[in-house]
């Protein structure tokens, strides 16, 4: 986690009121009760928005030591299997372990992941990025970034500071509970990110969209019929609310 | 994927596949790994849930009075989704939540119950649920071994429905398909396309792999990629 002290100074490229913004909003969704995998979605988003990253993704690590997709800033299938492919090797699952940031600036070089590394450098990705959602000592995922160019160490902690924000999101309140009941939240979140998978692909055929822009329109229909959006994923794939 | 506890409760399901049903296998699995007494095993197609397969006379009246009350950690496991304690027929919590079901559990003298859904996103399938006669609280490390095992319950159960062969589901033990975004994507494709449930929906991808000696994966990245549609 960065420290009150590490996290105040954003660098010019990082407009800082974009930042304070994005935090603000990552706090409001959460105090007012927002799906964790709505929150988790915004997280990547907005890494891409804020920072010079390509792609960013969001992995939760279940019990088993699975490494689960919760959000990501593209929902190319390509990019998917890059994420999926960490389950075996790769930053986030060094990360996960290490509970420490896992870096490489020159992934095509980089012999650590032998079968993650050429997947990354065909998408053209330069330089990866894999930082600990950690509170309390407790990692529960990595946010991972993919870019074209190295970040700075400012930028690298901008995206732990959102990453801080996001996992306080998820734990709230529960900072001093046990390992039961954050492997319980856990499981709740992979299996929300399930039914809004399973969602998407209804409304991608439905209407002849991309799995993204079904997200989007998922997430706009949850706002308008004030809906948790994994119950109304699961609503549109048991045909019981029309979208 | 990892391969780890998972992989270890896949390969004991499957172990003696060829003498006992699958209902029994995963009952008895549950047993052994929860250290329960008994254990059975409740499927529900759509919102009736039945008593299916597994288990014991005692099992099956606790599992049929709970669907009869509408009460008790089965029922409330399968429709919220979320695996169920009761750790205690006779504490005050477990009295004030599960009332009906906790006076005919004791006249039975069942005093603990664990109970686990088969569910992946919005397809509920049924629960796992495992009965003491002692009150018993699940130690953190049981609680993940039932949740770890219902999935691959669920696993085994779609492919015993897709009429996978046992060398295939054998050769792809351990492979959490569940959690992959392609396949839970594909499954939601093919449901809109075919006009059918979701569950159904994730059986068909699984026949069409099968019959085509493929991955589940690959069918399904063909199918969002457009290149492949299942026929009616």
């Amino acid at each position: 986690m960065a420290t009150p002290e590490q996290r105040l100074p954003v660098d010019q490229h990082t407009g800082q009121a974009d930042l304070v913004s994005t935090l603000v909003d990552i706090g409001q969704m959460a105090t007012h009760g927002a799906s964790i995998v709505n929150v988790f979605s915004v997280l990547a988003a907005q890494c891409v928005q804020l920072l010079p990253v390509s792609a960013a993704g969001i992995l939760l690590v279940d019990e088993n030591s699975a490494l689960h997709v919760i959000g990501s800033s593209s929902h190319a299938a390509k990019l998917l299997d890059l994420f999926q492919v960490q389950n075996d090797e790769g930053p986030c699952r060094d990360c996960c372990k290490s509970k420490q940031m896992i870096s490489s600036e020159d992934i095509a070089s980089d012999t650590r992941w032998p079968n993650f590394s050429p997947l990354a450098t065909a998408e053209s990705f330069v330089a990866v990025y894999a930082l600990p959602l950690e509170a309390q000592g407790v990692v529960v995922g990595a946010l991972n970034l993919f870019s074209q160019t190295p970040l700075t160490p400012t930028q690298v902690l901008t995206a732990q500071s959102l990453a801080d924000a996001a996992t306080l999101a998820f734990l709230q309140a529960d900072m001093q509970q046990d390992r039961l009941l954050i492997a319980r939240k856990l499981r709740t979140a992979v299996e929300g990110r399930n039914a809004i998978e399973q969602a998407k692909g209804v409304l991608s055929e439905r209407h002849g969209i991309a799995m993204m822009e079904a997200f989007w329109k998922l997430r706009d229909a949850s706002i308008e019929h004030d809906m948790d959006i994994v119950e109304l994923a699961k609503a549109v794939v048991n045909r019981e609310v029309e979208v | 994927m990892p391969t780890d506890r998972r992989t270890e409760l896949a390969r004991a399901l499957y172990e003696d596949a060829g003498t006992r049903s699958l209902g029994e296998r995963i009952t008895s699995l549950a047993a052994h790994i929860l250290k329960a007494e008994q254990c059975s095993l409740v499927l529900s197609m759509g919102y009736d849930i039945t008593t299916i397969t597994g288990g014991t006379s005692l099992t099956s009246q606790m599992d049929e009075r709970q669907m009869v009350l509408g009460d008790g950690p089965t029922v409330s496991a399968i429709r919220q989704s979320t695996p169920m304690i009761l750790a205690d027929t006779n504490g005050y919590v477990e009295r004030e939540r599960w009332p009906l079901f906790c006076d005919e559990a004791s006249k039975a003298k069942v005093r603990a119950v664990l109970s686990f859904p088969i569910h992946t996103g919005a397809v509920r399938l049924g629960a796992i649920t495992a009965y003491w006669t002692a009150p018993h609280s699940p130690t953190p490390s049981e609680y993940f071994d039932g949740g770890i095992l219902a999935d691959v319950a669920l696993e085994a159960i779609l492919n015993d429905l897709a009429g996978v062969s046992l060398d295939t589901a054998l050769s792809e033990l351990g492979q959490d398909v569940q959690h992959h975004t392609i396949v839970q994507q594909a499954a939601g494709m093919v449901s809109e396309q075919l006009s059918v449930p979701i569950l159904e929906a994730m059986v068909r991808l699984r026949s069409a792999a099968f019959s085509t000696h493929r991955q589940l994966v690959e069918v399904a990245r063909a199918i969002i990629a457009r290149e492949e549609t299942l026929e009616k």
